[in-house]
């Protein structure tokens, strides 16, 4: 069972960007993907206003393939409950959170209202972890230092220069995990399973802008053993995933 | 090594055609020694037959030996499978700078890399790049510029050097890219725009669609296939310029760009 943690659907004129969920399909059958979490570029309610209802159609549609992530932006005052809305009425089996096109701060109440929304619900929140403002590793740390209960998953490790940060942050914070997507460096996969365990660690690809197929082979150049890259590929995804709301 | 060309994929670019337009070769002051025969036994692996070959900083700081050190590679691989192409590195601070690289230029390096980071200048302080821009500008080539570094190496910065200097082919390592949000890709884009003489290499691209869209809208001329080893793993990088979908552009990414920069 493969599992991708981190792909996108969303349509958004204004950037000519139109992500299909059926790009999204060809690349996982292309390179033998099961399941995937999807999620949306834009931070509901901006800039879509149906985007909730769109990403739980596509996932309803895709035959249990699809699992929705809901992206929000924190400064609106109901963004938590929008959040809410998703985990317990739409079939949402985590959250999304990108500090470059919200500008929030990680470590801000707005952040911390929908990560303890999250938490209570047993899901997981995906932050855009990278080199800009708000996304350092140790910036998203204040995050998952003030909820702790939350489980907090660094995407892109660190993103190109910050990944030994993201591995330091993941090793101080037992609540954090790293998602392999479109970071350029197979063998820091095989140094965060090292260092945190195989089972901090998930498989993602950032599709459809990045392929599956090449993203896959990043973990398969990163050394593993056959049971750590079960995990990496599937297992912890596939944990969280049931465990959203038990 | 495992063998990554798919054998599937109806490409005669691999198979000793391909350049790696390239990597770091030799003592390196902040990272394990890529060696010859380590990055020779990779290129025959992956299916590449010339690989452009730069020093790192080396811990003695001595970039002029270690340039020569590269030239002397290249005569001696002339005649092999796998052929390293020789640049030089200066530290534009150093007094001898336009000097050393002409030196070396004129006995066979290939072109230039200067690395604004590790060397700590702005990439269009024109005043002190202009003497090395000039003997670029005489010998006929390129400039490689370790790119990608917030405040010395940013997207607009190496387009105001790339226009200021437009007959000097400017070849930016890491897609331009600093950060994976987008931004960085989005700035390089209307960078390649603004400098017709501006190139980037695929190393460690944030997303395979920009490279397209690159491709798309200044052309594939302007992009090279490089492995950027050891900072990054040719394994994964090899996979970057394979995956473009027409076969023109993947001959171009693979070869002709980097035969027309490098191979005067």
């Amino acid at each position: 069972m493969i599992i991708d943690f981190h792909t996108h659907v969303d349509d958004v004129p204004a950037l000519g960007w139109h992500l299909a969920a059926s790009d999204v399909l060809a690349q996982m059958d292309a390179a033998g993907v099961d399941q995937a979490v999807v999620m949306t570029i834009t931070d509901a309610p901006e800039v879509n206003e149906d985007a909730l209802q769109r990403i739980a159609a596509t996932c309803a549609a895709s035959g249990g393939r699809l699992h929705g992530f809901v992206r929000v932006h924190p400064w609106y005052e109901q963004a938590a409950e929008l959040v809410a809305h998703a985990l317990d009425d739409l079939g949402y089996r985590g959250v999304k959170l990108h500090g470059v096109s919200t500008l929030a701060d990680p470590g801000g109440e707005p952040v911390l209202r929908v990560l303890r929304a999250a938490a209570a619900r047993r899901a997981p929140v995906l932050f855009h972890s990278g080199d800009d403002p708000f996304v350092t590793p140790w910036e998203i740390a204040a995050a998952a230092a003030a909820v702790p209960e939350a489980t907090v998953v660094l995407a892109h490790m660190g993103g190109y220069a910050h990944t030994a940060d993201a591995l330091a942050v993941a090793e101080e914070f037992p609540n954090v995990l790293l998602d392999t997507a479109a970071m350029p460096y197979p063998a820091a996969i095989g140094a965060a399973v090292e260092r945190l365990g195989a089972h901090r660690v998930l498989f993602g690809s950032d599709a459809p802008g990045c392929p599956v197929p090449l993203e896959l082979a990043k973990i398969r150049l990163a050394g593993l053993t056959d049971a750590a890259q079960a995990l990496v590929l599937g297992e912890n995804a596939r944990r969280l995933l049931d465990g959203v709301g038990a | 090594m495992t063998d990554l060309r798919d054998d599937d994929q109806d490409d005669e670019q691999v198979d000793g055609q391909a350049i790696d337009a390239l990597a770091l070769l030799g003592p390196n002051r902040y990272a394990p020694e890529l060696t010859w025969p380590a990055l020779r036994d990779t290129c025959r692996a992956l299916g590449v037959g010339r690989v452009v070959v730069a020093p790192p900083l080396p811990p003695d700081r001595d970039l002029a030996r270690a340039g020569r050190r590269l030239v002397s590679l290249a005569e001696s691989t002339a005649a092999d499978p796998v052929r390293a192409i020789p640049l030089a590195r200066v530290d534009p601070w150093e007094p001898s700078a336009a000097a050393d690289a002409a030196e070396l230029l004129d006995s066979g390096a290939r072109g230039v890399l200067v690395h604004p980071w590790e060397d700590n200048f702005r990439i269009n302080d024109v005043g002190l790049l202009t003497p090395l821009l000039h003997e670029l500008r005489a010998a006929g080539a390129p400039l490689v510029v370790e790119a990608g570094f917030p405040w010395v190496a940013e997207p607009a910065q190496l387009a105001d050097l790339a226009r200021r200097f437009p007959s000097v082919p400017v070849v930016a390592t890491r897609g331009g890219h600093m950060n994976m949000s987008g931004l960085s890709g989005a700035a390089m884009l209307a960078a390649l725009r603004q400098a017709a003489n501006l190139h980037v290499l695929t190393s460690g691209v944030y997303r395979q669609d920009w490279l397209e869209q690159v491709v798309g809208a200044v052309g594939a001329d302007r992009v090279a296939y490089a492995s950027h080893a050891p900072v990054f793993d040719p394994r994964l990088e090899f996979l970057r310029p394979r995956a473009l979908p027409e076969p023109a552009t993947r001959q171009a990414v693979l070869a002709a760009t980097a035969t027309r920069l490098f191979e005067r």
